[in-house]
């Protein structure tokens, strides 16, 4: 493993510092390129389009920002970075979503929201503390990616959600718990019991996943678990569409979602505070059951231009909306109450 | 060459190629880097012994579009900071305010701006006429035309006496008012000035009977970045310092263009960074004069004409102050502050 890491990090650097030198003459091009087709044209249209799509707002002055608004080219933002900068500066966690987004108070967030949530049928046990109950789930508190979520069906066929891996005794799945506990894929060992919600046939429930930017859907995620991980991604009116992210074969073709449902997410995410939120519910088989408040999902960084983009976007005219209602003294009296509380 | 339009057109032809070719290039090069980042990264949770090195290179040079969440949790836990921009927090926060007029754009006007200050206990300069159209002007000793709508210091006229008129920008003299007159009508009907809409103020001077220096603080709500200090005559010099007082460089002047200011007293900057608070943003920079009386308020600029131009390490810098007051100015909204003042000025306008 040393020797790998000895080779791959000189390749790393060796690739960015070309990159570097790539920028620097490619920002030149474009001076270049701009002076000249200010005075061989009226229109400069085409150099902005370019450098709007593969450039960082930072590169530019003024002006050009002027001139891309003004011909209706959006300045490049990037989703990934509002994100990751809007963490990194908030070194003590004062923002609001640090309030919502874990497993004990999300949950009761939730239920203020009016969102309907799985019996919860105890909390904050060590593993040894659990006792198999039949039609149960148990998970972790600190956990992330579904990993070491369990659902008990009966005492002899527990099966884990995200892998697919079935266990037919207790030691097994209490062996196999402590190793992920020592892997630190599940990060201590604190576990809840809930209700197992699963579908019409009894199978486990498709997962989908709201992705909101204050008032507005940006993109949904339906995720089926079983017999295998499936993704059926939809944009904001709940339209399929394919994703750069997944291959054909993990795709399929879902239940969407409706009118309804894109309302009622719509409405709730105008009672939380945030730019951007991510809002995981189960669809079982009495409707729509809460799951978790994500705000910095995992597939950050992972987006191309386009989307990366086009979420950015959204994200900054989200902040914007939501600025305004604080400044002109919106109460969001849900989470006061729920801030009051806890 | 600018007039062979032909030459020009195959060299903007082909510049744009030579530029399509680097981007799509770099793209290219992006998509490798970014694949040996993410293996690198995992070797590198096998093998922490390494690992700060590679996040303090990492976190140098990648912007936070490319980093994971997985990235960004390692950069947090080595106590590396993220990479900003300043200039790309402003562009963006105005790129896309959809449809909403911010805040700081509710006091950019001059009038409103003047009000606020007052009501937050600056010293304004005395206002004699508002509003009006230049021909309206009633002309007397000592002061200051402005149009209403200027920016960087365009149209702007001191009148000492009647033969005794100065233009601020480029320092033009005029020795009678029909020449100001004259001059005024060709600004406006070049666009110069936008509007024939005029205020008329009293004229702030130093000790030397010059017009005062400008002091611009750049403030990130509740906290002063830096000061640009500008002297306009006898010659116009500039004088660049962080709140401590010591010089920064932007980047953008030489060395016979910079001289040794007054800078600002502590007890100042403070005024500043209590009054900052009381606007409810996370960037704004607020400019004075510096009379014979102290700090005269002259307007509230959201966003100045060097965003975007300054050095990396300064964008860089300030960028970071820009993220963390917006993290503090969301606390604050979210635990209940009202910002009466500023919501008061700015409905009543």
């Amino acid at each position: 493993m040393y020797i790998l890491y000895i080779l791959s990090y000189p390749i790393l650097w060796i690739s960015l510092k070309i990159g570097d030198r790539i920028m620097k003459f490619s920002l030149l091009a474009m001076k270049l390129c701009h002076y000249t087709a200010l005075r061989a044209s009226k229109s400069n249209h085409k150099i902005y389009k370019l450098a709007s799509y593969h450039l960082d707002a930072r590169i530019f002055r003024y002006p050009a920002v002027k001139s891309m608004i003004s011909q209706g080219i959006d300045v490049p933002a990037s989703f990934s970075a509002a994100l990751n900068l809007r963490s990194a500066y908030d070194k003590d966690k004062i923002l609001p979503e640090w309030k919502i987004c874990n497993k004990t108070s999300g949950p009761e967030f939730a239920r203020l929201l009016g969102l309907q949530l799985p019996k919860q049928l105890s909390i904050n046990l060590s593993f040894e503390e659990i006792t198999p109950v039949e039609n149960t789930v148990i998970k972790p508190l600190f956990g992330y990616y579904s990993r070491g979520v369990f659902i008990v069906k009966s005492k002899n066929e527990i099966l884990e959600l995200n892998t697919g891996k079935v266990f037919y005794k207790w030691e097994e799945l209490t062996n196999y718990a402590h190793s992920l506990m020592s892997k630190k894929v599940v990060r201590s060992n604190i576990w809840k019991v809930e209700q197992y919600i699963s579908d019409e046939n009894g199978n486990p429930v498709t997962d989908i996943k709201f992705n909101l930017f204050y008032g507005t859907v940006g993109w949904i995620a339906e995720i089926k678990r079983h017999p295998e991980v499936r993704y059926n991604i939809m944009d904001g009116v709940g339209q399929t569409f394919n994703s750069e992210l997944y291959a054909k074969k993990q795709l399929f073709p879902g239940m969407g979602t409706n009118e309804n449902e894109l309302d009622l997410l719509k409405k709730i995410s105008l009672e939380i505070p945030v730019p951007f939120i991510r809002i995981d519910l189960m669809r079982g088989a009495g409707g729509l059951f809460f799951s978790e408040f994500t705000a910095y999902p995992g597939i950050i960084g992972l987006f191309d231009r386009k989307r990366e983009h086009q979420y950015g976007k959204l994200y900054h005219e989200a902040e914007t909306r939501l600025y305004n209602d604080l400044i002109a003294g919106k109460k969001f009296e849900t989470f006061k109450q729920f801030t009051a509380n806890a | 060459m600018r007039k062979s339009t032909l030459l020009l057109k195959l060299l903007s032809e082909l510049s744009f190629a030579l530029t399509w070719l680097a981007l799509s290039l770099e793209v290219l090069l992006r998509r490798f880097s970014d694949k040996s980042i993410r293996i690198t990264s995992k070797l590198m949770n096998l093998n922490s012994t390494q690992s700060h090195r590679f996040y303090k290179f990492i976190g140098k040079r990648i912007m936070p579009d490319r980093l994971t969440d997985r990235i960004v949790k390692n950069l947090h836990t080595n106590d590396i900071t993220l990479q900003t921009s300043l200039a790309s927090a402003i562009f963006l926060r105005n790129a896309y305010s959809s449809g909403v007029i911010l805040p700081e754009w509710k006091i950019n006007d001059k009038i409103t701006g003047r009000r606020f200050a007052e009501a937050l206990g600056l010293n304004v300069p005395a206002v004699y006429q508002e509003n009006v159209r230049f021909e309206n002007i009633s002309l007397k000793n000592n002061i200051v035309i402005k149009p209403v709508d200027a920016a960087a210091a365009r149209g702007v006229f001191i009148i000492k006496s009647p033969n005794r008129i100065i233009e601020l920008r480029t320092g033009l003299s005029f020795d009678s008012t029909e020449s100001l007159r004259e001059h005024a009508k060709l600004l406006l009907e070049q666009k110069n000035v936008q509007k024939d809409l005029w205020t008329v103020e009293e004229f702030i001077e130093n000790e030397k009977g010059h017009v005062a220096n400008d002091l611009k603080f750049y403030t990130f709500y509740g906290k002063v970045g830096w000061i640009s200090e500008i002297q306009r005559q006898p010659i116009m010099l500039h004088n660049t310092i962080d709140r401590d007082g010591n010089p920064v460089d932007y980047g953008l002047y030489k060395n016979n263009e910079m001289f040794i200011g007054e800078g600002a007293s502590l007890e100042e900057i403070e005024m500043i960074e209590r009054i900052s608070c009381d606007i409810p943003v996370p960037y704004i920079r607020i400019d004075f004069l510096r009379g014979k009386k102290g700090l005269i308020f002259c307007e509230f600029t959201p966003r100045s004409g060097i965003t975007g131009t300054v050095n990396r390490d300064m964008d860089l810098k300030y960028g970071k102050l820009f993220y963390e007051a917006e993290a503090r100015l969301y606390n604050d909204l979210i635990s209940g502050k009202s910002f009466d003042v500023f919501n008061h000025i700015t409905k009543i306008s």
